[in-house]
């Protein structure tokens, strides 16, 4: 037996170890599922403080360890190292306080989402956060990962709702970032730690911001007959001075895949939907939505429907919400572009994106955060055809370098991970990634808190075809 | 004696083995940027320009030490201004002192402060490496988020040389409210009520004696309906002028009502620990509780011991503050969190001490 795993049996009770082959096996992946690799032994603690003999033991051990919530990360953030420690937060999943008045909750990492949003519910207030996989995924990995979702341009990622934290260092000092307050004091703490990819060690407790639910909510979705069309009707928008809660658009692929799995009441015959939400007081909201009518009228819309009711509005969302497991009918297997366009290149990126899905002979269905200009383009392929999946992967590495030579991102809201650490460098200079290495060190001192992640280089895992997360089968998360 | 930077290599020059340089843009934060003990002062004000501004983007990209006010003049050709309503601008703020000292103004309550707008940055470190962080495009989650530390450092993990910010649409029309509530604590009770109410506010304040101002902003349209209701609630409420409404948010962003004598101290906190602050107070002191309950800016006065009261107060109660205008002493007084972490970090980018502490 590995000294590692004999330390944590002696130090934690037995049934929170799990070192047997088949019970491991759930843990050797995540929602990226072309990636695998096989932890030595999976801790998963029921108080902070398990969490943190299990850090120190494997700091003395000079192990590398993983946290992980419920595994939905789509870039491989939460595949475990070979031979390393998994520690599974899920059983952490308390709210030890919801304070209305300060519009505040305190929460454990592997609490689910959904779960805070519900649990403020009473009050009127929610979690603004919402990546598709919110009903499973926990704040812990939201943290880990600077989760967004399709309300980011008004309200931004995880990292505008986190306002503190109590964390475990890689090398197992305990520290508190932050506190209470929206106004800091001193460098921003809580601003470097989300989104650090569980580089720098593992949240023991998070405070998280909660906003008034809008009295009011105003969706209207317009149908186009080509994509330019309605990237151009978000720059009206845009131009309008309008600043919507959404602007999500979904292609024809898309538009398919979706109302044949979830029958959202889409036009299929359209080539494009566009997808805009306004919310906030009543009488603003109307006045609002004057506007947004006359810009959508004036875009060229086929067709302009307005959810008349909450039902309705659902019906909408669950559509483009459920777009990617729903293109999982067309194709069991595909990849989640996760890159980030500066908004007026738009129509430039989409071009390009459906050249290179010719020239690649792979069909691509574009779904997309229109206002942030974060692009979701899914790659779809057939695993078990020999080299398909690496020429998927070389696709999918030509839409990354094109957002950033467009001046954009090579990820919005899914992290670097596994998937993107390669392309890290095509963004930031050696310097640069040489300073963001010293930060990592300085929590980090042997790299053994998610370790192989981020960071380019380093040891791959076997890229093999593994099919489809048993979740998403389920239809419980969507790769998005 | 001061040194002056004109570009990246200036700085890079002037990160001499033994200096312990304090950056300064427009000097507008005199706590935080004149006499910090044996600190010697880099110049940085000549590192300004518009880099780019791309309305449709909602971004806009200039050199740290471009001030405000060109940059709002800028954004306001095209309809556009900063939500985290920066302060001190008259002053001579500049964009790069705003994200060092990490302070927002009145205006943050509906969109955030300035941690919340900050997407990109350059930035010479301890070490004299040029290390960009972030991006220039709204959404972003590649790499460490070295915008956001940069947020309240003070200088002290490097001298910021460019700065990407997210931008949005002004509002169409605004207008602000005023009550009195007779005391602190009714115009806290009466700003809870507010705060559960569907109302959208873009700044709310009080002072002392229990005046409430509240500022709603949008489409034009629908902002006397708007108004009605909120002054329904308010009970007694009046709505004020244009002209009157500006000049208490112009003084609550450039600090105006502290006067000459006094230190300026901001304290974050949370709405509920306000009236504890407020109670250990000296009745001479000033204050303005700003953004929404979020912060409270005190007007501590000249007396025998500069800033120690203050500090030794703030400590017995749990809360820091950071001493943005006047006085002298340290920068970050009473109760001091995340220190642990706060060094590892020094430690990474700052290893040679190059660079004044934040305290």
């Amino acid at each position: 037996m590995p000294a590692i795993v004999d330390a944590l049996l002696q130090a934690l009770p037995p049934e929170r170890l799990l070192s047997d082959r088949i019970s491991i096996r759930a843990y050797e992946s995540d929602a990226l599922t072309a990636y695998r690799a096989r932890p030595v032994a999976v801790v998963l603690p029921h108080a902070a403080a398990e969490v943190v003999t299990a850090v120190r033991l494997c700091a003395e051990h000079q192990v590398p360890f993983l946290a992980r919530g419920s595994g939905t990360s789509l870039s491989g953030g939460s595949l475990p190292i070979d031979g390393g420690v998994v520690i599974g937060l899920n059983r952490l999943d308390r709210i030890l306080r919801l304070d209305p008045d300060e519009r505040i909750a305190v929460v454990e990492p592997g609490v689910i989402n959904l779960r805070v949003s519900e649990a403020a519910a009473e009050f009127g207030l929610y979690y603004a956060p919402d990546p598709s996989s919110q009903s499973v995924c926990t704040i812990g990995g939201n943290v880990a990962f600077n989760s967004g979702g399709a309300h980011c341009l008004k309200y931004g990622m995880t990292s505008n709702h986190v306002l503190g934290m109590k964390v475990v260092c890689a090398d197992g000092e305990i520290c508190e970032l932050g506190g209470e307050s929206l106004e800091g004091l001193g460098p921003d703490l809580p601003g470097l730690f989300v989104g650090s990819e569980g580089l720098f060690g593992v949240a023991l407790e998070v405070t998280l911001r909660l906003v008034r639910r809008a009295e009011a909510t105003h969706t209207v979705l317009a149908s186009y007959d080509s994509l330019e069309q309605a990237g151009d009707a978000v720059g009206r928008v845009i131009a309008s001075g309008l600043l919507p809660g959404a602007m999500e658009i979904m292609d024809r692929l898309a538009i398919q895949a979706a109302e044949a799995a979830v029958h959202a009441g889409y036009p299929e015959s359209a080539a494009a939907l566009l997808l805009v939400e306004l919310e906030g007081e009543a009488e603003e909201v109307a006045a609002e939505a004057e506007v947004l009518g006359r810009e959508i009228a004036a875009s060229g819309a086929v067709e302009v429907r307005v959810a008349a009711d909450d039902g309705e509005r659902d019906r909408i969302w669950r559509g483009r919400k459920g777009v990617f497991s729903a293109v999982g009918r067309l194709s069991p297997t595909y990849i989640v572009q996760d890159g980030v366009v500066p908004r007026g290149r738009l129509g430039e990126a989409l071009a390009e994106v459906e050249r290179l899905s010719e020239a690649y002979g792979l069909r691509v269905a574009n779904v997309f955060h229109a206002g942030d200009g974060n692009l979701h383009p899914l790659i779809l392929y057939e695993g078990q055809r020999e080299g398909e999946l690496e020429r998927a992967e070389e696709l999918a590495g030509e839409i990354l370098r094109m957002c950033v030579a467009l001046g954009g991102s090579i990820t919005g809201e899914h992290g670097v991970g596994m998937e993107k650490r390669d392309y890290l460098g095509e963004m930031y200079s050696d310097v640069d990634l040489e300073a963001m290495s010293r930060l990592r060190l300085a929590f980090d001192p042997q790299e053994l808190s998610n370790r192989g992640k981020m960071f380019p280089g380093g040891e791959a895992p076997s890229l093999t075809w593994h099919g489809v997360h048993p979740l998403e089968t389920a239809g419980v998360i969507s790769r998005e | 004696m001061t040194l002056y930077a004109r570009d990246v290599a200036d700085v890079q020059e002037a990160l001499q083995p033994g200096t312990r340089l304090l950056p300064r843009g427009g000097g507008s934060k005199t706590g935080l940027s004149a006499g910090v003990e044996g600190a010697q002062v880099l110049d940085v004000s000549a590192l300004t320009g518009v880099v780019e501004h791309l309305p449709a983007e909602f971004t806009v990209t200039v050199a740290a030490a471009t001030p405000v006010v060109e940059v709002e003049e800028l954004l306001g050709q095209s309809g556009q201004y900063l939500p985290f309503d920066p302060l001190l601008v008259a002053g001579g703020a500049t964009m790069g002192g705003s994200v060092a000292a990490g302070v927002s103004g009145p205006g943050r309550v509906r969109y955030g402060g300035i941690r919340d707008f900050v997407l990109g940055v350059t930035v010479v470190d301890g070490t004299g490496a040029e290390i960009r962080g972030g991006g220039k495009v709204v959404k972003n989650a590649a790499g460490f988020d070295l915008p956001k530390l940069m947020v309240g450092s003070l200088g002290s993990l490097g001298v910021m040389t460019e700065l990407t910010f997210k931008v949005f649409p002004a509002p169409e029309a605004r207008l602000t409210v005023r009550a009195q509530a007779g005391s602190l604590r009714s115009a806290l009770e009466l700003a809870a009520v507010l705060y559960r109410s569907p109302v959208q506010f873009d700044a709310l304040d009080l002072d002392r004696a229990g005046t409430l101002w509240a500022r709603i902003s949008g489409r034009r349209a629908a902002l006397a309906p708007r108004a009605e209701r909120l002054l329904t609630m308010l009970e007694g409420g009046e709505s004020l002028e244009e002209s009157e409404a500006e000049a208490i948010w112009s003084e609550g962003r450039e600090l105006a009502w502290i006067g000459e004598e006094a230190a300026a101290v901001r304290v974050p906190l949370t709405p509920s620990r306000i009236e504890g602050l407020e109670r250990s107070l000296p009745k001479e002191c000033r204050l303005r509780v700003s953004g929404g309950g979020q912060m409270v800016w005190v007007g501590w006065p000249a007396m025998a011991g500069g800033i120690g009261p203050l500090d030794a107060l703030l400590e017995k109660i749990d809360l820091g503050g950071l001493r943005v205008l006047g006085g002298s002493g340290p920068r970050l007084i009473g109760h001091r969190a995340s220190r642990a972490a706060v060094a590892r970090v020094r430690g990474a980018l700052d290893p040679y001490t190059r660079l004044a502490e934040a305290c």
